[in-house]
């Protein structure tokens, strides 16, 4: 099993059982090059069952969204998913081209350093210098190969992109087909074929989009969870499916220790606390979900690399001090802050990891 | 008549149709099933008493929505309300039959009886509501339940997809007369154990019901030319073996003694009335669907509302083109592909717009949805159209008074004129703008909000500005004067009346007299000026006097903007006045907390002496006030005030003030007394203090001689008098300081007003804990 040592599967290998099944118990009518019907994709996505098989939830709390997601694909138009860091985007948008076309991997990974021909095509240069521009020369970037086949391509952090990249994209999505000049052809997009491109909210100001760019996508904002047992189930879950990826063999941590972090996570992202009777000052930085995921297996990493397996408060504070503070005093002050005016206060069950927190902050 | 009651209409030949109100689709496939069956009389699930109504709301000119309106002729006044919109099944239903010639009926129970029968019940019975509360959560789980099943995202979604969208009549009766089968066997025998007043109440009004369908059968109508429109909820219960109501059974409702008429309605009331009907979150979009469904093609509402909504955006600035809203069209069709729908619900629509629209924010679209989704519009009911007396006097007199433009949902504002316009012929005409106030007036002292006065930045005597808004309530409002005359004047004049006799108050006599001015009901004016007599010759409450003084005052001022006589009030004035000066000193021995209210009633007092001046004893008054301000046997802020009143009116010179400044300011006087004084002394005219160079002078001298623990005392209340003075009277005194002490303002100004540092701050706080006992 070569697979065992891919560090992180992508999420058609990962969920390959769920897919087959709900391709098998499809009975829908499936789009052009769609490998299965709308209605199972969103039960891909939000969970359900599939004949006897369960199949898991991967994107919880905001059903209507993932609906909005589907039928935007439906309609040939781009997606574009912006959100705050953490907000699941890149998860959701992996998820949803691992079901429709079987195939996650056709990414473009947006930097200040992409350039136009990533998303186009370029040029096996040994091979174009010796023969001149032929079919064989061309290397086609994912978007290109993606025409060709109607699958879909992402297109991760394309804030980050320099505004001519970004360009580029405006008639790639208005016309749905890339020219070839050298080879005085073109290559015209098959059914099937569109982009889902996330963007981070908090990059807005690196390399803002146009309104020309943005007015070619369907967007769809995506919110932190709604409240906060849907936030512990979800940083849960994914806790437990990336502690067997990765073969860490700590215990995972209790239920009332997840329900912990997600309470300081959420109060510290609201600036409030979740009974609303008390405010508090926000740190500079993000804390997202995907952070209180990272921070407990970080925990378990931990406990397990060099504790006794069980995930304990000084590993959790640990994490929760890297989580909060990121940049400077500021942080430590309102960590401090929080620290000494709600958890101190809420009591026996929480003294120890107040403890262990005060400890590290001093 | 007994052995027609004995009859329980037949189960299979009666039709008997169930609508949800306020549902376009039910209107539909209603007028399509009345159209098939074409009935001779048709019964509609509305109050019986209001019958006589039915023509009316057909006549011409007829815009709706409108309601139903009926309200107790006793205080305290009951309403109740039935609504009809354009798409409301039970009007179409009205509609049809008038043109068709049919008879048309209200067979629910009338209003007489349902205004107080569940008040009597829940008397008698007394409430569980513990009970209550259970029943009301198996309601919501059934409906959760229902929205779970469907797959849909919340109620109104899965009602419109499965419900409005069914334009077939068989299959649309099949549909709905199961689903409300279904709910009621779920929930019926659930609210006899636990809501059993609700329970009953219904079961009294089919039985109501079905007593009128009887009637009808027995007056010679086949059952089969009867159509029934009912909730839907009650036609199981009209198919049931329940007994219609005998006559002993209708001889025992209560029968309270009701007034019913029309009144126009708005949608956006209906849309904040709940648990009605399909309609009401979004009326204006529920008649968008209407109206693409009379024209048959209810696939142009999605693209109707999209674009209405991007020119709606457009407008407010926010572009977007036709290439978004046609997306936004595609979009919406994708997650009716999804969900299995035939068209778009509102949620689709909704979530497509912000998607494409708004580009994934709510907020860049909410409002222009709000404007779509509810609308502003109002119905109206022309001229003749059954109506209350007061209603149509205020007809009347908005169409007289040219105020139709503003009888609109939205606010607008209108900015009067009172004197006369010299340019126009009529007298009418000049004197519009007057009229106008005096009817706004007399609504307000109505309590009818059509009119609110608003403050107005112009200072003139004849400019008035008023915020004028239309909305149902105003209608019930306008309905409930009915008790109080039958006229707004009379009505008015009656409540003026009322207010008089209960009035014990000087102060507040005198302002109804301003009252009875403004609104012109001068009937009043006599008996008032009785009373104000009568209480002024008792009176010794010095505030009460001089309100009254400035309230008459008022009056007096505007007689020529409001051309009416006012010589009777004169000599009240000038009496009122006399009698105020005289009580003032006596009055004067006031606490701390009510000092403030008498030294407003000195400002009133000066006032009305500026105003009026040849009308009163201006000697006097100053006299009086001069008494008050060398005495130390009274409250010292008032002899402060009345300190700043002369130093106002020049009539105190400054060798003087600087003599009185020092004696106050004296280390013989306590220290609280002399703060008190202080301060009085800075509420009125700061400008005459800040001029005035000889209270610096003494004040600086005053500072100087003081020891350390003296000045810590007075430096208390300095800093409470001086916490008043805004920024610039601050530098002013900056300013005055500098030249006193001969240095140059700016280091003065920082020394002033620099930041504290934290060794003086510490040393203030301690000043806070200053004992003043010693």
């Amino acid at each position: 099993m070569a697979d065992v040592k891919i560090l992180r599967q992508s999420a058609e290998k990962l969920y390959a059982h769920e897919i087959e099944a709900l391709i098998a118990d499809d009975r829908d009518e499936k789009p052009a090059n769609w490998r299965m019907s709308p209605k199972s994709v969103l039960k891909f996505i939000t969970g359900g069952k599939a004949g006897k098989v369960e199949i898991t939830p991967k994107y919880i709390g905001h059903n209507r969204l993932v609906e909005i997601a589907i039928a935007t694909l439906l309609t040939d138009r781009a997606l574009l998913l912006i959100g705050e860091p953490g907000t699941a985007k890149s998860w959701l948008s992996e998820n949803l081209a691992a079901a429709i076309c079987g195939d996650s991997n056709r990414v473009i990974q947006g930097t200040a350093g992409t350039s136009e021909e990533s998303i186009r095509y370029s040029w096996n240069y040994a091979l174009l210098i010796a023969n001149g521009p032929t079919p064989q020369a061309l290397i086609k970037s994912p978007i290109l190969s993606c025409m060709e086949q109607g699958r879909i391509a992402r297109f991760e952090e394309i804030s980050r992109c320099s505004s001519e990249v970004q360009d580029a994209l405006i008639s790639i999505l208005s016309e749905k087909y890339i020219s070839i000049p050298e080879l005085a052809t073109e290559t015209q997009a098959v059914r099937g074929f569109s982009i889902i491109a996330t963007a981070n909210t908090r990059d807005r100001g690196v390399n803002d989009m146009s309104s020309a760019l943005k007015r070619r996508f369907n967007i769809i904002i995506l919110p932190t969870p709604a409240d906060i047992e849907t936030e512990v189930d979800i940083v849960r879950r994914r806790v437990r499916e990336i502690s067997s990826g990765y073969n860490i063999t700590a215990k995972i941590p209790g239920d009332e220790d997840i329900v912990k972090i997600v309470t300081i996570f959420r109060e510290l992202r609201q600036g409030l606390t979740i009974d609303k009777s008390q405010k508090i000052k926000p740190p500079s930085g993000v804390i997202s979900t995907a952070e209180a995921i990272s921070l407990i297996t970080n925990g378990m990493a931990l406990a397990a690399g060099f504790g006794d397996g069980n995930v304990s408060e000084n590993d959790l504070a640990a994490g929760l001090q890297g989580a909060v503070v990121k940049d400077d005093d500021k942080d430590r002050l309102v960590w401090k802050e929080y620290l000494e005016n709600v958890m101190k206060k809420r009591g026996s069950e929480w003294r120890k990891l107040y403890n262990a927190c005060r400890e590290l902050n001093g | 008549m007994a052995k027609a009651v004995q009859r329980v209409p037949g189960t299979e030949r009666l039709n008997i149709f169930g609508v949800r109100h306020l549902s376009p689709a039910s209107a539909y496939n209603l007028v399509a099933f009345l159209k098939k069956v074409k009935p001779k009389c048709v019964l509609i699930e509305g109050p019986s008493d209001a019958t006589h109504l039915i023509e009316h709301l057909t006549k011409k000119g007829v815009k709706m929505p409108a309601a139903i309106l009926s309200y107790t002729t006793e205080s305290p006044v009951q309403t109740v309300l039935y609504p009809f919109a354009e798409y409301s099944a039970e009007y179409q239903a009205i509609r049809w039959a008038v043109k068709n010639n049919a008879t048309v009926r209200f067979i629910d129970l009338p209003t007489s009886a349902t205004v107080r029968l569940k008040d009597r019940w829940i008397a008698t019975e007394g409430k569980d509501a513990e009970k209550q509360v259970e029943y009301h959560k198996t309601e919501a789980h059934f409906y959760a339940d229902t929205v779970k099943l469907a797959g849909e995202k919340d109620y109104e979604t899965f009602w419109e997809r499965n419900y409005e969208h069914c334009l077939e009549m068989t299959a649309f009766m099949e549909k709905i007369s199961a689903y409300s089968d279904t709910m009621r066997s779920c929930l019926e025998s659930k609210q006899w154990e636990s809501e059993k007043v609700e329970a009953s109440y219904n079961m009294v009004r089919e039985s109501f019901m079905k007593r009128c369908i009887a009637d009808a059968v027995a007056e010679g109508y086949e059952e089969s030319e009867i159509v029934a429109v009912v909730g839907a909820y009650h036609v199981s219960g009209l198919r049931s073996d329940l007994n219609p109501m005998s006559d002993d059974e209708i001889k025992s409702l209560p029968h309270n003694s009701v007034n019913i008429t029309l009144m126009p309605y708005s949608y956006y009331r209906l849309s904040t009335q709940s648990g009605y009907g399909a309609g009401n979150l979004a009326p204006a979009y529920f008649e968008m669907m209407w109206q693409c469904i009379n024209s048959g093609d209810l696939d142009r509402l999605a693209p109707l509302y999209l674009s209405s909504l991007g020119d709606i955006t457009r407008r407010e600035g926010n572009y977007n083109s036709t290439a978004s809203v046609i997306e936004a069209v595609r979009l919406c069709h994708g997650l009716v592909s999804i969900a299995g729908g035939m068209y778009p619900a509102l949620a689709d629509l909704h979530d497509s717009a912000v998607c494409l629209l708004g580009e994934g924010s709510l907020e860049t679209v909410a409002q222009a949805m709000a404007r779509i989704d509810v609308g502003t519009a109002i119905g109206s009911l022309p001229e003749g159209v059954s109506q209350t007396p007061v209603q149509e006097d205020m007809a009347r007199q908005i169409k007289s008074l040219k105020l139709e433009k503003y009888r609109s949902a939205v606010a607008q504002d209108l900015v009067l004129d009172l004197r006369e316009n010299r340019t126009v012929k009529s007298r009418e005409a000049a004197f519009i703008d007057l009229s106008r106030s005096i009817f706004f007036n007399r609504l307000q002292l109505l309590g009818i909000n059509f009119s609110r006065y608003s403050h107005n930045s112009s200072s003139s005597s004849w400019s008035e500005k008023w915020i004028l808004q239309w909305a149902p309530e105003v209608e019930i409002e306008i309905v409930e004067a009915n008790l109080k005359g039958e006229t707004i004047e009379n009505a008015a004049a009656f409540v003026l009346k009322e207010k008089l006799d209960n009035a014990q108050m000087i102060g507040e006599v005198a302002g109804l007299m301003r009252t009875a001015f403004i609104c012109r009901l001068l009937s009043e004016v006599p008996n008032g000026l009785m009373r104000l007599q009568t209480l002024c010759t008792e009176g010794t409450d010095f505030i009460q006097i001089a309100s009254a003084c400035y309230e008459i005052s008022r009056i007096i001022q505007y007689r020529d903007v409001r051309a009416i006589d006012t010589t009777p009030l004169i000599s009240v004035l000038s009496q009122l006045f006399l009698r105020a000066c005289l009580v003032q000193f006596e009055s004067a021995i006031v606490d701390d907390d009510n000092a403030d209210s008498f030294i407003s009633g000195m400002d009133s007092m000066h006032t009305v002496s500026q105003e009026q001046f040849e009308h009163i004893d201006d000697e006097l008054w100053t006299a009086k006030v001069r008494e008050l301000c060398d005495s130390d046997s009274r409250n010292a802020k008032v002899s402060g005030a009345a300190a700043a009143l002369l130093m106002e009116r020049n009539l105190i010179n400054d060798a003087d003030l600087g003599a009185e400044v020092s004696r106050r300011l004296s280390a013989g006087m306590p220290g609280d007394l002399a703060a008190m004084w202080f301060e009085g002394l800075c509420s009125r005219n700061r400008h005459v203090l800040l001029s005035r160079m000889s209270i610096w002078n003494q004040l600086d001298a005053y500072l100087d001689n003081l020891d350390t623990e003296d000045f810590r005392r007075s430096l208390v209340y300095l800093r409470r008098a001086f916490g008043t003075f805004s920024p610039r009277e601050k530098n002013a005194i900056i300013d005055i300081l500098a030249d006193l002490w001969n240095l140059d303002a700016a280091s003065v100004g920082e020394i002033i007003s620099g930041e504290l540092s934290e060794e003086e701050e510490k040393k203030l706080d301690e000043l806070n804990d200053f004992d003043f006992e010693f």
